[in-house]
C-alpha cells in the first residue's frame, strides 16, 4: 500500500465519520493530484453469481482484484450489472476464507497438510468405492464438473454423482426433454428485445435476474411498448412494473395454463397451420413416464374440457376475464410473446407438468420459433446449464445429453474416455434427495452411501427438510462428509474433512448460462493460503488411487484417466498451471457435444469472445458460428432446408414437438385448520443462494442483514402480530423464529407467508417439505403448510 | 336566496377556520409537543391503538419515508443556477473525492443509498436524483447515467430496511472484508499547462457530466464554467479508462 492510498483512505474514513456527525470536514487535505489506478489490468470473466451470465471486466492491481466494470462488449448485459455483480470482486476477500485443509479430530476441525487430506479421501474411496458419492453444483465450472463426472462414471462406475441443480432446474430439464426431446431453451435473450408481451410465471426477475429484467423494462424508456404480465403468488418488485398482476393460489398455475389451452381450442384461435406442421399431442400412460404416449387432438381436447374460465377462476382465484385476456393475447398472431420462469415452476411437485403445459401454450398458439416468441426458462446458477445439463453431472446422465441406461451412449463415452468395454454402469445412481437420505440412514438399514464429497455448494443450508436428510448422518458412525469450499458455512461446520478451494478468477474456468452460451475466463489472481482448484482436487485424489493401483482410475491401456498433458504431472499442485488443464479437458469433453447437436467450438474460440451459444458450427472459411434460435430454419443450421421449424430430436421421431395434456392436481400438503398458512421460500436481490459469498460483501450484508418472514397485514392483525415482532413459524417438520416484515420487500396475500433462505443463522429448510416431482425429483420449496404464532 | 348565501358564508368561514387550526395542530385527537420530532416509537401507540395523523407543521419538520431525516429549506429548493459564480477558493479535490468515496466500494462502483427507500418500487428516486438537490448542506447527487428504470438493481441502502429482528446470534459472515478498491483519479492529464484536461475516468454509466461537475456537484469537482454544456467538445474521453478495444486492456 503506497502513501497516497493510505492518506486517501484516512481521508475517506474521516469523511465517513464527519458525514455521520454532520460536521464539516476541516482537515487540510494532502495533495493527491497524480492519477491513481493506472496500474490496473483488466480482463473478462462471467459473473460468479446467477445464471444470467453477465460478463464483467475484472480490474487487477498488485495481484488483487480492485475494481469491477460491466462489460460493454458483452451481448448478455451490454455493460450493465446488478448490485451483486458490481461487488463480485469483494466476494474473494472475506477475512475468514478457508486457507488450509481441516480434518475433524476428537470433534474439532484441525489443520492438516494437503498430502494427508488427499490420503484421507483416497482411503474413504478404497474402504467403500460403491458408497462414495460426489455432490456438486451448477457453480462447478464446466471442466470441474467434467472431471468429477469422469471420476465417478468413468472411474468408480457407481454413478453416485448428483448436483444441487437437482433442487433448482431439473423440472425445466424434464419439461424440455418431454416436449422437444432435447434439453435447453430454443430461444435466447434477444427474444426479450423483440417481445410485445412478457409473461412472468411465478417469477421475480427484478430481484433474481435484474439485468434481464432491465433489458425488458428499459425498452419503455426508449418509447417501446412492452406489456408485462405477472402471474404470481405474491406482489414483488417485478409486480411494481407489471401491467397486469394475476394472483393465483399455489399449484393452480396448472389450471391457468389449461384454461388458456381450453380457450385457444374452444375459440378456434390456436395456430392450426403451425400445429399441423410441427406438433403432435401427448398424454400420460399408467404408470406415467416422461415420454408418455401419443394421443389424438380429440383426446387432447377432451382433457381440456373441465378448464372453463369459471372453473379455472374457482381453482386458481384468477378472475375468468384475466384467463380470457391471456387466451386472447396468445390467440393473436400479430403479437410476440415470451414466457419466463424459474423456480416458481421448477420447485413444484408437478414441475414437469407445468413446464410441459407452458410449452404447450406456446406451441398450440404458434408463439414459437421467431425472435420474440419463445417459452424460456431461466436458471439460477452460473453454470447449471453449462455444467449440470450439458456435462450431465446427474445420477443418470452422460456428457452431451447421453444417459447411462443407453448402450450407445455408454459406448460413445467408453470410446472417448478410452475405457474397457462395459466399464460404465448402466444403473443410475441416487438423485439428490435419495442420496442424502441414504447418507442419513445407517448402512444396516439400507443406507449404502458412506461418504459424500461436496463440491461448490452448501447442502447444509439448501437441502429440504434438513432434520431428515442431513442431520442424522452427523451422528451415524461410518458416515464421512468431505466439503470443498471457500468459506466456513452450514456444511463445512458439520464436515469431517474440509478442503479449501480457489474461487472464480483465482482459477481458470468456464461457465454456461441460461441461453446456451458457453463462457471462458483465465486465472487472474492467486488463491489465498493453500486454497486450490476443485478440478485439481479431483485429479489429485484420482491420481492417489491410480498410484495405489486402483484399476478404476486406469483406461484400457493402463494409462491414468486424467493424464491430460503427457509429461506434465498436473496432479502435483506446483505444476498444475504448467499447462491449461481447462483447455485440455474441454477439448476432450467437446467430442461429446455432437451427439445431441449441442456442438461446442474449440476452447481457443471462447477465449476470443464473450461466449458463444451452441450449436456452434464450423463454417467453410474455418470460422465458428453460434446459433441464437434453435429449431428455426433461418438460424439453426441443423434444420432441414424448407422445414421452417424442425424439432430434430423429437420424442415422436418425426420432427415434431409434443403438446402435452396434463391435468391440475392439488399439492401434497395444503393449509388446514392446524397449519393454516402457505409458506413460500426464495431469494432476495442482495444475496445469492446461501449468502456464503454475498454475506461477506459489506454493502450487501448491510442492505439485507438478516432473514425475515413476510406476512400480510390482515393475518398479522388477526394474530395480534406487530411489524418487527419475533414470531415462530412451524410446519409438521420443524420450526424457526423470525422477525415479521409487513409491506416490506414484497407483500404476500392473506393466508400466505414468505421467508428468504440466504441466512445461515435462520435455516428455513428445517421447515420446508421434501416432496418432489415424480420425473425431475425436484423438491417443492415454494409451498407447504405452516402456522405462525407469537412468542411473547 | 339571501339566507342561503349567508349560510354558505358561515360554512366557508367555519371550514377555513377548521383547516387553519388543523394546519397548526393536526387533525388527530390528543395533545403533544409540536417541537418534538416524531419517531417510530412515539407514533406507535401499542396494542389496539392507531397511529395519529401528523400535522402539516410536523410534516414540514420531519418528512417521512424516502429521504427521512432530510430537512427541507424552502429557500434552497430553487438550487444554484448555471450562471451563478463558482467560487474557486478554499476547495479541496481530495476532501470532496474522499467524501464521494465513502459510499462506494471502489471507484466505479454504484454508490450506496445513505437513507431509507421504499422497498417495493423505485418510483421516488427521480424526484431528487434527476436534477439533483442541495438541502442544508446535504447533497442529493443527480444520477450520472441515462435514465434506467430499476434503481435498486444496482443501488442498495446502507441501512437495514426491515424493522426489529434482534436478538440474533452474531452473523458468522460479518468478519471484515479485506478488499481494497481502486481509488479515484484526482485529475485528468493535460497536453500543456492550460489545455482542457482529459476525462481521467470512464464515461460509461457516467455520461451525465453534471452529476459530479455540474451546479449540484461537490464544490471542488464543479466545473468553473457550468454554462458550457457540451463537455466532450473540449474534454476528450479516455479509451483506456473506457476499456475500449485496442487500448491495452
Amino acid at each position: 500500500m503506497n502513501t497516497d492510498r493510505r492518506s486517501f483512505l484516512k481521508l475517506t474514513a474521516l469523511a465517513a465519520a464527519t458525514a455521520r456527525s454532520g460536521l464539516a470536514l476541516a482537515e487540510p487535505a494532502p495533495d493527491l493530484r497524480e492519477r491513481m489506478g493506472t496500474q490496473v489490468r483488466w480482463d473478462k470473466a462471467p459473473c460468479r453469481f446467477c445464471g444470467t451470465g453477465c460478463h464483467v471486466q475484472v480490474g487487477v492491481e498488485n495481484g488483487k482484484v480492485v475494481a469491477i466494470a460491466g462489460d460493454q462488449a458483452a451481448d448478455v448485459n451490454k455493460g450493465l450489472l446488478c448490485v451483486k455483480g458490481y461487488h463480485v470482486g469483494q466476494a474473494l476477500y472475506g477475512a475468514d476464507r478457508l486457507t488450509t485443509p481441516l480434518l475433524r479430530k476428537n470433534g474439532k476441525l484441525v489443520p492438516i497438510s494437503w498430502e494427508e487430506a488427499i490420503t484421507v479421501v483416497a482411503d474413504r474411496v478404497e474402504a467403500d468405492p460403491a458408497g462414495f458419492a460426489i455432490y456438486g453444483s451448477g457453480q462447478w465450472t464446466i471442466t470441474e464438473g467434467y472431471a468429477a463426472q469422469k471420476f465417478i462414471k468413468g472411474g468408480l462406475a457407481n454413478n453416485q454423482i448428483d448436483p444441487n441443480a437437482r433442487l433448482c432446474m431439473s423440472s425445466a430439464v424434464t419439461g424440455f426433454l418431454a416436449t422437444y426431446g432435447v434439453d435447453e431453451p430454443a430461444g435466447c435473450y434477444a427474444d426479450l428485445d423483440e417481445a410485445d408481451v412478457v409473461i412472468l410465471w411465478g417469477n421475480n426477475p427484478a430481484e433474481m435476474h435484474p439485468v434481464l429484467f432491465s433489458r425488458i423494462i428499459d425498452r419503455r424508456v426508449k418509447g417501446e411498448k412492452v406489456t408485462l404480465i405477472d402471474i404470481g403468488t405474491r406482489r414483488t418488485r417485478s409486480t411494481a412494473y407489471a401491467d397486469h398482476f394475476l394472483q393465483f393460489n399455489p399449484q393452480s398455475d396448472l389450471a391457468i395454463a389449461n384454461g388458456i389451452l381450453h380457450l385457444l381450442v374452444s375459440n378456434g384461435s390456436y395456430d392450426k397451420a403451425f400445429v399441423e406442421k410441427h406438433c403432435s399431442f401427448r398424454g400420460h400412460t399408467d404408470p406415467p413416464t416422461l415420454q408418455g404416449r401419443a394421443i389424438s387432438f380429440e383426446e387432447f381436447e377432451a382433457g381440456l374440457a373441465p378448464y372453463t374460465p369459471q372453473e379455472v377462476e374457482r381453482i386458481s382465484g384468477v378472475p375468468a376475464k384475466d384467463i380470457r385476456m391471456l387466451a386472447d393475447l396468445f390467440g393473436r398472431r400479430d403479437l410476440k410473446i415470451v414466457s419466463l420462469w424459474c423456480m416458481g415452476m421448477n420447485q413444484h411437485t408437478r414441475g414437469t407438468a407445468i413446464n410441459n403445459l407452458v410449452h404447450a401454450v406456446h406451441l398450440l398458439s404458434g408463439h414459437f420459433g421467431t425472435p420474440g416468441d419463445a417459452p424460456t426458462s431461466l436458471t439460477g446458477q452460473p453454470s447449471a446449464c453449462g455444467t449440470v445439463r450439458e456435462v450431465g453431472t446427474l445420477a443418470h446422465a452422460l456428457p452431451g445429453g447421453g444417459v447411462v441406461t443407453n448402450q450407445e451412449h455408454r459406448a460413445l463415452a467408453e470410446k472417448i474416455w478410452n475405457l474397457p468395454e462395459g466399464r460404465i454402469n448402466p444403473t443410475p445412481g441416487y438423485h439428490t434427495v435419495l442420496m442424502w437420505e441414504k447418507f442419513s440412514t445407517p448402512k444396516e438399514e439400507g443406507g449404502d452411501i458412506s461418504t459424500i464429497w461436496v463440491q461448490v455448494t452448501n447442502p447444509g443450508q439448501t437441502l429440504p427438510n434438513r432434520n431428515k436428510l442431513f442431520d442424522p448422518s452427523r451422528k451415524i458412525p461410518g458416515k464421512f462428509l468431505i466439503v470443498s469450499d471457500v468459506y466456513p458455512n452450514a456444511t463445512t461446520f458439520e464436515a469431517d474433512l474440509v478442503l479449501p478451494s480457489a474461487m472464480w478468477v483465482e482459477k481458470n474456468g468456464m461457465f454456461g448460462n441460461s441461453e446456451r452460451r458457453t463462457q471462458q475466463w483465465f486465472k487472474m489472481v492467486e488463491p489465498p493460503g493453500q486454497a486450490r482448484d476443485d478440478c485439481w482436487q479431483t485429479i489429485a485424489v484420482a491420481y492417489e488411487l491410480f498410484r495405489r493401483g486402483h484399476a478404476s482410475m486406469r483406461d484400457k491401456d493402463g494409462r491414468f484417466l486424467f493424464d491430460v498433458a503427457p509429461g506434465v504431472p498436473v496432479w502435483e499442485w506446483k505444476r498444475y498451471y504448467e499447462v491449461n488443464v481447462d483447455e485440455r479437458l474441454f477439448d476432450e469433453y467437446r467430442q461429446f457435444s455432437r451427439m445431441k447437436h449441442k456442438d461446442l467450438a474449440p476452447y481457443a474460440e471462447y477465449v476470443k469472445t464473450r461466449g458463444l451459444r451452441w450449436p456452434v458450427v464450423e463454417q467453410k472459411d474455418g470460422t465458428w458460428r453460434e446459433t441464437r434460435f434453435r429449431f428455426a430454419e433461418f438460424d439453426d443450421p441443423y434444420v432441414k432446408p424448407g422445414a421452417e421449424i424442425e424439432f430434430y430430436h423429437s420424442v415422436s421421431e418425426d420432427g415434431r414437438a409434443q403438446i402435452w395434456s396434463a391435468p391440475y392436481d392439488p399439492p401434497p400438503e395444503m393449509p388446514d385448520a392446524e397449519y393454516p398458512l402457505w409458506l413460500c421460500t426464495g431469494r432476495v436481490l442482495e444475496h445469492w443462494h446461501t449468502g456464503t459469498m454475498t454475506g461477506r460483501i459489506p454493502a450487501l450484508r448491510r442492505a439485507m442483514p438478516r432473514a425475515y418472514i413476510e406476512m400480510n397485514r390482515q393475518d398479522c392483525d388477526e394474530l395480534g402480530i406487530r411489524d418487527g415482532e419475533l414470531v415462530r413459524v412451524e410446519s409438521r417438520r420443524g420450526f424457526l423464529d423470525l422477525p415479521v416484515w409487513i409491506d416490506g420487500r414484497a407483500t404476500p396475500p392473506p393466508g400466505s407467508v414468505f421467508v428468504p433462505f440466504f441466512d445461515e443463522r435462520l435455516l428455513i429448510n428445517r421447515v420446508t417439505l421434501e416432496a418432489h416431482d415424480p420425473f425431475s425429483k425436484q423438491p417443492d420449496y415454494k409451498k407447504c403448510a405452516v402456522r405462525v404464532r407469537r412468542l411473547a | 336566496m339571501g339566507t342561503r348565501q349567508a349560510g354558505l358564508h358561515v360554512l366557508l368561514t367555519v371550514a377555513l377556520g377548521v383547516s387553519f387550526v388543523g394546519f397548526l395542530v393536526g387533525t388527530s385527537p390528543g395533545d403533544y409537543d409540536l417541537e418534538t420530532p416524531l419517531t417510530q416509537s412515539s407514533v406507535d401507540l401499542g396494542d389496539g391503538g392507531v397511529p395519529m395523523a401528523r400535522s402539516y407543521t410536523q410534516m414540514l419538520r420531519t418528512p417521512r419515508g424516502g429521504g427521512s431525516g432530510w430537512e427541507t429549506d424552502l429557500a434552497a429548493l430553487r438550487g444554484p443556477s448555471r450562471l451563478d459564480p463558482v467560487p474557486l477558493e478554499g476547495r479541496s479535490i481530495a476532501v470532496d473525492l474522499a467524501q464521494r468515496a465513502t459510499l462506494r466500494a471502489f471507484d466505479g462502483a454504484p454508490p450506496r443509498i445513505p437513507h431509507a427507500v421504499r422497498q417495493d418500487s423505485a418510483a421516488e428516486c427521480l424526484s431528487c436524483h434527476d436534477q439533483g438537490l442541495r438541502i442544508r448542506g446535504r447533497l442529493a447527487a443527480p444520477m450520472s447515467h441515462r435514465e434506467l428504470t430499476s434503481c435498486t438493481q444496482c443501488h442498495v441502502t446502507d441501512e437495514a430496511p426491515m424493522p426489529g429482528g434482534e436478538p440474533l446470534p452474531a452473523d458468522p459472515r460479518s468478519a471484515p472484508n479485506t478488499f481494497a478498491g481502486r481509488l479515484p483519479a484526482t485529475a485528468g492529464p493535460r497536453a500543456w499547462e492550460i489545455a482542457p484536461p482529459q476525462v481521467p475516468h470512464t464515461t460509461w454509466m457516467r455520461e451525465r457530466c453534471e452529476s459530479c461537475h455540474g451546479v449540484n456537484g461537490r464544490d471542488a469537482l464543479r466545473t468553473p464554467h457550468p454554462d458550457r454544456q457540451s463537455c466532450e467538445q473540449c474534454h476528450a474521453s479516455s479509451a483506456e479508462a473506457n476499456l475500449r478495444p485496442g487500448s491495452g486492456n
